[in-house]
């Protein structure tokens, strides 16, 4: 099944000034999608399209089967969960349990089960003893996880990560991805779209998209696409850390194989 | 961060904090009517507004509140209180008699006008007061949700009660983030070079523009961001939500509300006596038992 497919999508928003230039997108079920691409490539243009907070210009989006227009955008919106990348711009609660009943109070979900889903949830992301707790006394980290939490609260079948991770320091940002991968591993079904302009964040992904002023210009594996290296060069990417140790050790004739960070290259190289 | 102006929520499990919020707010309202009443001798509206304020600093203590806490809202009312010595010291009132200092100059200080500023003063500091234990002891979103509830009966004329109540809670969540905000930005432009703290009116205003400017500028890309994540959240004002919180009555709300209301009858009655027969303290103590039979009169007489 199909989560989302993008047909010839152009959007601008100025005239002529295409910032999603004509591209096509098929993501399957259970597919960990990494979109990556400096400032104003448009990546975060089309999360926005996707869940609908805009209107394309031409071409077609569909979710689930479904095309995304005005008669469906509330039955699509429910079954997507986007976290954005401003940690404070998106808690609307008062406190932690508040934001994130927020979307099951939309959804009309009923007030025992909200309870329980608030209590599952913030357990699930570590956040279960600052229910209580106002946001201006979380950290950036706590706050995205209380995002995460009120997003899945909702069961969506696909996540998008819009640059969740940016604005957070390296521990923040390693709870978050930590979690992201717990998560998906105890629902391998669920479909997660990772805007980052992180490589290594990437390299963690299944299938990596690479964008340049609202154009796909590599679509595939992450060894595949940092394999690229003269586009990823142009691009001003950079290869991930593991990608190019792993490169390196090549040359010596050893093969590290499936290795994703540094624990694991330690695990290999000791056996 | 420390906000003097509404008294910050501390979170403390009293009985005054467990007291239902729409509850909360007719009671405080009901507590606030008697500071109203003026009654004929000087000494007992004193000794009326003493017991108002020893009633309401039992409140205060019950609910943990520093009584410092209340008070800094007076350096809040700092200008209020300078007008009203100003209008009272010095503009001349024909009902003024009792002479207190008699300057050279032809200008006369009266006992009165000393009495009627301090009786404006301590009544205005109970209203306020009286406010501030409604916001210290009553989280933001349990206010907004009694503001909401007294709205709702405005939906028949599409009112937007549930829009405004929602904005308010943002409004008020979005506090300490701006404050954060605003002292960063602060701190950006002091470091490249502008003076905020010296120079006269006209350049400290110039100065202040490049604090409001980003400032706007940040707020109004947050409530961009903000309307977004709620938008893909499903929210949708128009439409029926469930809530998370519920608010059912308990005896505390009960007991409270018959302490207010006795305390407030009580009030009431002696205000209606005093309007028919002055209460006149100093004779009611020198002379108990031809007072009180006088009493008696005027309660027969009112009822």
């Amino acid at each position: 099944m199909d989560i989302l497919t993008i047909n010839n999508l152009v959007f601008s928003y100025e005239e002529n000034r295409p910032v999603i230039n004509n591209v096509s997108l098929t993501i399957k079920r259970g597919e960990f999608v990494s979109i990556v691409g400096h400032n104003g490539s448009g990546k975060s243009t089309l999360a926005q399209l996707i869940i609908g907070l805009y209107e394309a210009d031409s071409g077609s989006i569909s979710l689930f089967d479904m095309p995304l227009n005005h008669d469906n955008v509330s039955a699509i919106r429910s079954q997507v969960g986007i976290v954005f990348q401003n940690p404070d711009n998106q808690f609307v609660g008062s406190t932690v349990e508040d934001d994130i009943a927020f979307g099951l109070e939309n959804r009309n979900v009923s007030y025992e089960e909200m309870h329980r889903l608030v209590q599952d949830f913030s357990e699930k992301v570590g956040m279960k003893d600052y229910l209580t707790t106002e946001p201006s006394s979380l950290s950036g980290g706590q706050k995205q996880r209380v995002a995460l939490a009120g997003v899945l609260a909702m069961g969506p079948k696909l996540l998008i990560l819009d640059e969740a991770t940016s604005m957070l320091d390296p521990k923040g940002k390693r709870e978050i991805l930590e979690l992201i991968y717990k998560m998906k591993k105890e629902d391998p079904d669920l479909t997660i779209i990772s805007i980052t302009h992180d490589v290594e964040e990437a390299y963690n992904s299944d299938r990596v998209v690479v964008m340049d002023h609202g154009n796909f210009i590599l679509d595939g594996t992450p060894e595949e696409v940092f394999s690229n290296e003269s586009v990823i060069k142009q691009l001003k990417l950079d290869q991930p850390f593991i990608y190019k140790l792993k490169n390196e050790f090549k040359k010596y004739n050893i093969d590290l194989g499936d290795v994703k960070n540094v624990d694991e290259v330690v695990e290999k190289l000791c056996q | 961060m420390d906000n003097t102006i509404f008294g910050r929520y501390t979170n403390y499990d009293t009985p005054i904090h467990r007291i239902e919020p729409r509850v909360k707010i007719i009671l405080m309202i009901i507590l606030i009517v008697p500071v109203f009443f003026k009654f004929t001798n000087w000494y007992t509206n004193m000794i009326m507004v003493a017991i108002l304020l020893i009633f309401f600093f039992l409140i205060t203590a019950l609910s943990r509140t520093k009584i410092r806490t209340l008070l800094r809202s007076l350096s809040t009312m700092w200008f209020l209180i300078l007008f009203l010595l100003v209008v009272y010291l010095f503009v001349p009132n024909s009902s003024y008699h009792i002479v207190m200092v008699q300057f050279s100059g032809g200008y006369t200080l009266y006992w009165d006008s000393v009495y009627q500023c301090f009786y404006i003063i301590i009544r205005l500091f109970l209203i306020v007061a009286i406010a501030m234990m409604l916001t210290c002891t009553t989280k933001n979103t349990d206010l907004t949700y009694a503001f909401e509830w007294y709205m709702a009966p405005l939906k028949v004329v599409h009112f937007p009660s549930h829009a405004i109540a929602m904005t308010l809670s943002i409004a008020l969540r979005f506090i300490p983030t701006l404050l954060e905000e605003s002292s960063r930005i602060l701190k950006a432009q002091e470091s490249r070079g502008i003076d905020f703290s010296h120079g006269g009116f006209g350049r400290r205003f110039r100065a202040i523009i490049a604090l409001i400017i980003p400032l706007f500028n940040s707020a109004f890309s947050r409530s961009d961001e903000l309307a977004h994540a709620m938008e893909a959240r499903g929210y949708d004002p128009n439409a029926k939500r469930t809530r998370y919180r519920k608010y059912p009555l308990h005896s505390v709300d009960l007991y409270a509300t018959l302490i207010i209301l006795a305390f407030f009858g009580l009030f009431l009655a002696l205000y209606i006596i005093d309007r028919n027969n002055p209460i006149d303290i100093i004779n009611l103590l020198s002379g108990v038992e031809t007072n009180s039979i006088f009493i008696v009169e005027a309660v027969e007489e009112v009822l």
